[in-house]
């Protein structure tokens, strides 16, 4: 009896939830986006073209975009290596540099910048050490350039990519390449024959993810960044320094609108490569 | 003249057991012959079966096909058909492509492995499903796609892992007699581990037995079932009726005492202690002149052409099987005798 | 029922875990930042006087103004400290009450607002804050010229001036230093030739990393340079540019309807007094209200160094603020 009353109870509580956390923000976001002032005014469509017309803000979109899609699929690439480890294989120190692999997990987008900028920052620990190998330090200031960057997105994506491809990872069944190899499949064989058309779908939702991710960090760049802005660093730049609302409620809107046609490409992709053929 | 398969002294400890999971593994398998490898679970088979295969590293051993030393031959070189328990199809292929993949990895063009992938469906009968999906087959159309993948690349050695394990009774009869035919048209080395000793009776020239990691026994079916070396083997082949015994020597000559009589020695029993076997069929109900001893009927059960009887002798349980016609008449002394050959004795 | 059982257990939950905060009375000032004119030193003392806490805050003049716009409607700060243009902004956006703090009639009437909107606390003046060890034998620049020269390259940082007020202040002062007209060009010009030298315009603040020399150059407020220098004992030296420079007062107001209103007022009176404004001068901001120094007084620059120094009238930095900003994101860091 109270079980059920629990069930009919939590239906509307949870849509409940759901309307105040996610539909109602959704709405005023939109709705901010497509007004002319802070509170209100006329309808417009002004802030949209705004993000195009301006240089600042396309460039950073721009920028958003390709350095999110490189660090996804760099982050799947290299981040397969490690998982693949983990799942099938067993090492001494493996749970040590599981560990490792997965702690950033839990870090925010600004620790990571900061851990960035203490490793490759102009007095950075790599730095210090090319010079004391070398006598010039090679890297001092990376953490400020482009390569920085991407590699503190890269290090904030590894985590994710990581488990994500460890739990796909997990449902391959050894033995089917077991099965491979006894059909006189080679290694590199069994991987791409094997392997990888059963992993599509796993790489593709980890790509998706990934990017999502690296698509609406803010913490790393915050940190970072001196000339490479990006779209969600424009967003908190438009809202602190220049009172714009409506523009930067439009860039949240680009931003989560790019976000969405990742993870649905993602899933119409899956199910092209799962169903149709 | 088809290459001979030998594989010597084979060993295998996994880590952290306190048991080798296989010790000593020697055997020629004889050319163009079934072998099946018999035991209980965990008896060592199948691990024997994959370092065969090159799908495991022996700790010692050696594996030889003709003059070729195989050892340090990767698994996907030894050109060895594996047919596994769980048929490991591969879930993203056709059955057809399923077929045709280790003629792909060996670079055979499209049009001819397509030829003789669906000149292997036609061998394991199935070829109307062709372009279907492994998850849209039964168990019995998975098993015979694994058939037609493992034997479609022309390989030198069938391995077969429990093939038939983990379909129904029905449908194991049926595709045992479909595999008999099968295997015998093609003449090819195999190798067929199986914990069911019918399976392995009815489809193996040869049984190897295997018990606790090591070959307890090995010979042809009928061999094996009448002059088994070891209690575990007469036990494991058939029912049988073992005992403890011992040979002595009395007036008439060499006799076996075992706990529910005393027996003439058959030829080849030698003084001292000895087991003794006595297969259920044969014993049978005498005429109560010529029973040698009486046993009470303790159950019966009714298994068509004959019936099995549970019988007690003092301390001692026995096993036989009598012809469902022969009449019970006194069940609290059943008149017995054993068959003339049917003690079966081994120091 | 069950819904309204869990509501008030909830709510009781709640209630159980904030009486300790509750009781305890707090002012909320926006810009609080620990490394920037001691305000660390600051909020330490005045919660041992009278056991009020006022939290750090590590937003900038411009965030600050940002944040009391944005919740004008429902305000969550009681008080806030901003470079002294950006507090006349924003008092100019209706987002200050009037409030005329005990020792009002002592300070200049430039340096505050004749309602009691804003008004001066202490003030500083942009300097060019060098860490020497950092420099690793490069000479100290000792103008903004010198800052041009290829051989500081990546060294040199200054705040983003969109968040940080001090920055803002040097942004928009460097073309009157430089004898720049209306039109600003000469200032900007100056700022993107500096831009080749930039490593970094950070957006939270840099004391920590000027002090460690990951940022061996940072233009800012010549107190918290010398805040380095005397009490962190740092190999640090305060440059004021042979140019000139700008002075940097910096003003404190009421927020427009305050929730803690009248602990509110309590505290900025106490801003102006003897400790407070003492306090304030350990981080070499140089006190608005006359106040005795004692030994420390001696290690503030001479009057001398100041000589150049240029003040731009602050309606008119108010004014021009958002277009400043917004020139300097087109020209400067936008100039990829």
């Amino acid at each position: 009896m109270l079980k059920r009353f629990a069930a009919i109870a939590s239906g509307p509580l949870l849509l409940a939830v759901l309307v105040v956390l996610l539909v109602w923000p959704l709405i005023c976001l939109v709705s901010g986006s497509l007004h002319e002032g802070n509170s209100g005014g006329a309808w417009t469509l002004d802030n949209y073209t705004a993000i195009f017309q301006t240089r600042s803000s396309r460039v950073a979109l721009f920028h958003s975009i390709w350095i999110s899609l490189g660090v996804a699929a760099a982050a799947v690439v290299i981040c397969l290596g490690p998982a693949w480890l983990f799942v099938r294989h067993d090492f001494p120190g493996k749970r040590i540099a599981r560990a490792v692999l997965t702690l950033p997990m839990s870090f925010s987008g600004i620790l990571i910048g900061f851990l960035c900028v203490i490793m490759l920052g102009r007095i950075g620990v790599v730095p210090r050490l090319m010079e004391w190998l070398t006598g010039t330090d090679y890297f001092s200031g990376t953490a400020y350039q482009l390569g920085g960057i991407l590699i503190a997105y890269f290090y904030f994506e590894i985590p994710r990519a990581t488990l994500s491809l460890e739990s796909a990872l997990r449902k391959l069944d050894p033995r089917l390449e077991l099965a491979a190899c006894s059909l006189g499949a080679g290694a590199w064989q069994r991987f791409t024959l094997v392997v990888l058309p059963q992993l599509w779908p796993a790489l593709l939702a980890t790509f998706a993810l990934t990017f999502c991710v690296s698509l609406g960090s803010f913490g790393v760049v915050l940190i970072v960044a001196k000339r490479f802005s990006l779209l969600p660093l424009e967003v908190f730049e438009q809202i602190i320094a220049f009172n714009r609302y409506p523009l930067a409620a439009a860039m949240s809107v680009v931003l989560l609108a790019i976000a969405l046609c990742a993870s649905l490409t993602a899933r119409w992709a899956t199910h092209r490569l799962t169903h149709v053929r | 003249m088809m290459a001979t398969l030998t594989v010597k002294g084979l060993n295998k400890t996994y880590p952290q057991a306190a048991e080798a999971a296989v010790s000593d593994f020697t055997h020629t398998f004889a050319p163009g012959r079934i072998t099946a490898l018999l035991g209980p679970s965990g008896s060592g088979k199948s691990t024997t079966l994959a370092m065969i295969a090159g799908l495991l590293e022996p700790d010692s051993g050696s594996v030889t096909f003709g003059d070729e030393d195989l050892t340090r031959v990767l698994a996907e070189r030894r050109e060895f058909g594996i047919v596994f328990q769980s048929y490991a199809l591969f879930p993203h292929l056709s059955a057809r492509e399923n077929v045709e993949f280790g003629l792909r990895v060996r670079g055979i063009d499209a049009l001819e492995r397509r030829r003789r992938a669906l000149e292997m469906l036609e061998l394991v009968r199935i070829p109307q499903l062709a372009e279907r999906r492994p998850a849209q087959l039964s168990g019995g159309e998975q098993q015979r796609i694994a058939l037609a993948r493992a034997l479609a690349f022309k390989p030198r050695v069938l391995l077969m892992d429990e093939p038939l394990s983990a379909l129904d009774a029905k449908l194991r009869d049926e595709l045992r007699a479909e595999l008999s035919r099968l295997l015998g048209e093609l003449g090819l080395t195999t190798i067929y581990v199986t914990h069911d000793q019918g399976e392995a009776m009815s489809l193996g020239h040869e049984l190897v037995i295997m018990h606790r990691g090591r070959i307890e026994q090995c010979g042809t079916p009928s061999d094996l079932y009448r002059r088994p070396s070891s209690p575990f083997v007469a036990g494991f082949l058939g029912s049988a009726n073992v005992f403890e015994g011992e040979c002595a020597q009395n007036g008439k000559g060499l006799v076996v005492r075992l706990p529910f009589g005393e027996w003439r020695a058959p030829t080849g029993a030698t003084l001292g202690r000895c087991w003794a076997m006595v297969r259920p069929e044969q014993i049978e109900v005498a005429a109560p002149a010529d029973a040698q001893f009486h046993a009470r009927v303790e159950s019966a059960f009714f298994l068509g052409g004959h019936t099995r009887l549970h019988l007690r002798v003092g301390e001692t349980t026995l096993l036989a099987d009598v012809p469902s016609h022969v009449p019970i008449v006194s069940p609290e002394a059943l008149p017995l005798r054993v068959r003339d050959g049917g003690l079966y004795v081994q120091n | 029922m069950k819904i309204r059982n869990s509501l008030i257990a909830l709510f009781l939950t709640c209630a159980a875990l904030t009486p300790a905060r509750a009781q305890e009375k707090v002012v909320v000032q926006y810009d609080c930042i620990p490394n920037y004119a001691n305000w660390g030193g600051v909020t330490a003392q005045y919660l041992k006087e009278t056991g009020v806490r006022v939290p750090p805050d590590m937003k900038g003049s411009s965030a600050t103004m940002a944040a009391l716009e944005q919740e004008k409607t429902n305000p969550q700060a009681d008080a806030a400290y901003y470079s002294a243009a950006i507090g006349y902004q924003a008092a100019g956006k209706g987002l200050h009450a009037p409030y005329k703090p005990k020792g009002w009639d002592a300070i200049p009437a430039e340096l505050r607002d004749p309602d009691g909107l804003w008004w001066t606390v202490h003030s500083a003046h942009v300097a060019i804050i060098v860490n020497t060890a950092a420099l690793k034998g490069k000479p100290v620049p000792t103008s903004f010229a010198d800052l041009l020269k290829p051989e500081y390259k990546g060294l040199i940082a200054y705040d983003d001036p969109t968040i940080h007020g001090t920055s803002f202040t040097f942004v928009y002062g460097i073309n009157q230093v430089l004898g720049g007209g209306a039109d600003m060009n000469k200032g900007f010009d100056y700022l993107k030739a500096l831009d080749a030298n930039i490593v970094n315009y950070p957006r939270e603040n840099s004391y920590n990393d000027v002090l460690r020399g990951e940022i061996p150059i940072w233009i800012n407020a010549d107190g918290n340079g010398l805040k380095m220098k005397w009490t962190d004992k740092a190999p640090v030296d305060v440059i004021i540019p042979a140019e000139g420079t700008v002075a940097a007062p910096l003003v404190m107001a009421l927020v427009k309807g305050a929730p803690h209103g009248d602990e509110a007022k309590k505290y900025l009176d106490w801003c102006l007094g003897e400790s407070a404004q003492k306090t304030m001068a350990e981080s070499f901001f140089r006190p608005i209200m006359n106040v005795n120094l004692g030994e420390l007084a001696a290690k503030f620059p001479p009057a001398s160094a100041y000589r150049k120094a240029v003040a731009p009238p602050l309606n008119e930095m108010a004014a021009n603020a958002d277009a400043v900003k917004a020139r300097w994101v087109k020209e400067v860091k936008g100039n990829r």
